[in-house]
């Protein structure tokens, strides 16, 4: 980090050149909300830490950012640094977060007077995804909600192509024991 | 710069329901300040830790550097840097340069005179000598009896001399006066013998014959201690 400063003049008054700093807002700016809502699922569902996740994740970017923006694939840099960021701080933590970010509420059976409404759904999608090893559920972020391929999805992680197939392969069977994904893990099942 | 964010969903259902929830979060507006302000903290706290690792790594170092009583061990001692003349007004504050050498490790003195230390001897040699000869044994175990050994060879351009010191405190610093003339002299040694020294130089030609001693050429050799303090002399009384 210090070297690539030294080569690019940048002091801690500067910062970046005005043009790389423009140039880092508008794209910033832009992955922003994208950016946010992967380490919303990230972190299962906790607003506030994935605000800080990324908060995190693009300051570290905005200091390399004059070799950032020369890559062919900045997101992918990107994506990476924001997954090893989260588990990073993962790790790091010291005392297990027991608060959940959303109130406990009793399911309603599906044969009951009401149905289950979105909000039970995403809890148990949240319960279910924090059941998962962080690289798991970020292999299920980036297969299943980015809609990477394997391939990519290997390249993110730095891990092989099997690696990504057998994580994600486990991921989808622990998935498949919650109530709200089992019918998905059926789907899933029968398509394999 | 390439956008490589990708959009069509591979498993449509498991999307659906990652979406809706994703969706759930909605992204306040783009904390540029923020960020810039995290990014210099995160530089900052990087730039100290680099400064506290290299501070914790270079110490000892610096440490060993500073007080090791071998500052150098060069292979070969030469004698490329002269013997420099000083004013001897305060001899206690000067400590001569302090070389360690390897027991058989050849010291080129000039004038092609060179010689090499073993653990209890010193021996020099000619140019011409093939082997040198040995002075000793010296008297490094019971020191102090005969504090200084001085072999001599006289050439045209100057006389050659190389001394040994066995005292029984550590030298810190060899002097050779010379008409008045103080000129600091380096100290060779064998590692672990501080109190068993070297050291050499070349005067003036002598004019008379080679029985003409060191006392007639107004030659003073002087040996001092960390503390200043005289701890031999040959020549001059």
């Amino acid at each position: 980090m210090r070297d690539s400063d030294e080569r690019t003049g940048v002091s801690d008054q500067e910062e970046l050149p005005q043009e790389d700093l423009g140039d880092f807002e508008t794209y910033a700016a832009v992955r922003w909300p994208r950016l946010l809502r992967i380490a919303y699922l990230l972190t299962n569902g906790d607003h506030h830490e994935a605000e800080d996740l990324v908060q995190v994740t693009l300051a570290k970017i905005y200091l390399r950012w004059h070799h950032i923006r020369t890559l062919d694939a900045p997101d992918q840099y990107v994506r990476r640094a924001l997954i090893n960021n989260n588990t990073t701080r993962q790790r790091k933590r010291r005392v297990v977060q027991l608060l959940t970010p959303h109130l406990p509420e009793h399911r309603i059976p599906p044969g009951g007077s009401s149905g289950p409404d979105s909000y039970d759904t995403r809890s148990e999608l949240f319960a279910a995804l924090a059941t998962l090893p962080p690289r798991q559920r970020a292999i299920v972020v980036l297969r299943y909600w980015e809609c990477l391929s394997e391939q990519e999805t290997a390249r993110i992680l730095d891990c092989s192509v099997g690696t990504v197939k057998s994580q994600a392969s486990r991921a989808l069977k622990k998935l498949r024991t919650s109530a709200a994904l089992s019918e998905y893990g059926a789907t899933a099942a029968h398509e394999r | 710069m390439k956008n490589d964010m990708s959009s069509q969903p591979s498993a449509p259902e498991l999307w659906q329901m990652l979406d809706e929830a994703a969706q759930d979060c909605a992204a306040p507006v783009f904390p540029r300040e923020r960020i810039v302000r995290r990014a210099r903290t995160i530089r900052r706290r990087r730039r100290m830790a680099t400064a506290v690792v290299a501070v914790v790594l270079l110490t000892p170092l610096a440490g060993k550097l500073a007080f090791s009583p071998e500052p150098d061990a060069s292979h070969t001692v030469s004698s490329a840097d002269p013997p420099t003349a000083r004013p001897s007004a305060s001899p206690s504050k000067v400590a001569s340069h302090v070389r360690v050498v390897r027991p058989g490790e050849r010291i080129d003195v000039g004038l092609g005179v060179w010689y090499l230390l073993k653990q209890r001897e010193f021996c020099t040699a000619n140019p011409l000598d093939k082997d040198p000869i040995c002075v000793g044994p010296l008297d490094v175990n019971q020191p102090g009896a005969i504090p200084m050994t001085l072999n001599r060879y006289s050439r045209p351009q100057g006389v050659v001399h190389v001394l040994a010191y066995t005292g029984t405190a550590p030298a810190a610093r060899i002097t050779m006066t010379e008409d008045g003339r103080t000129t600091e002299l380096p100290i060779v040694r064998l590692a672990g013998h501080p109190a068993y020294v070297t050291t050499y130089a070349i005067s003036a030609p002598a004019d008379a014959t080679d029985s003409q001693s060191i006392m007639m050429a107004g030659l003073v050799f002087r040996v001092y201690g960390a503390d200043g303090k005289e701890l031999a002399r040959m020549g001059g009384r």
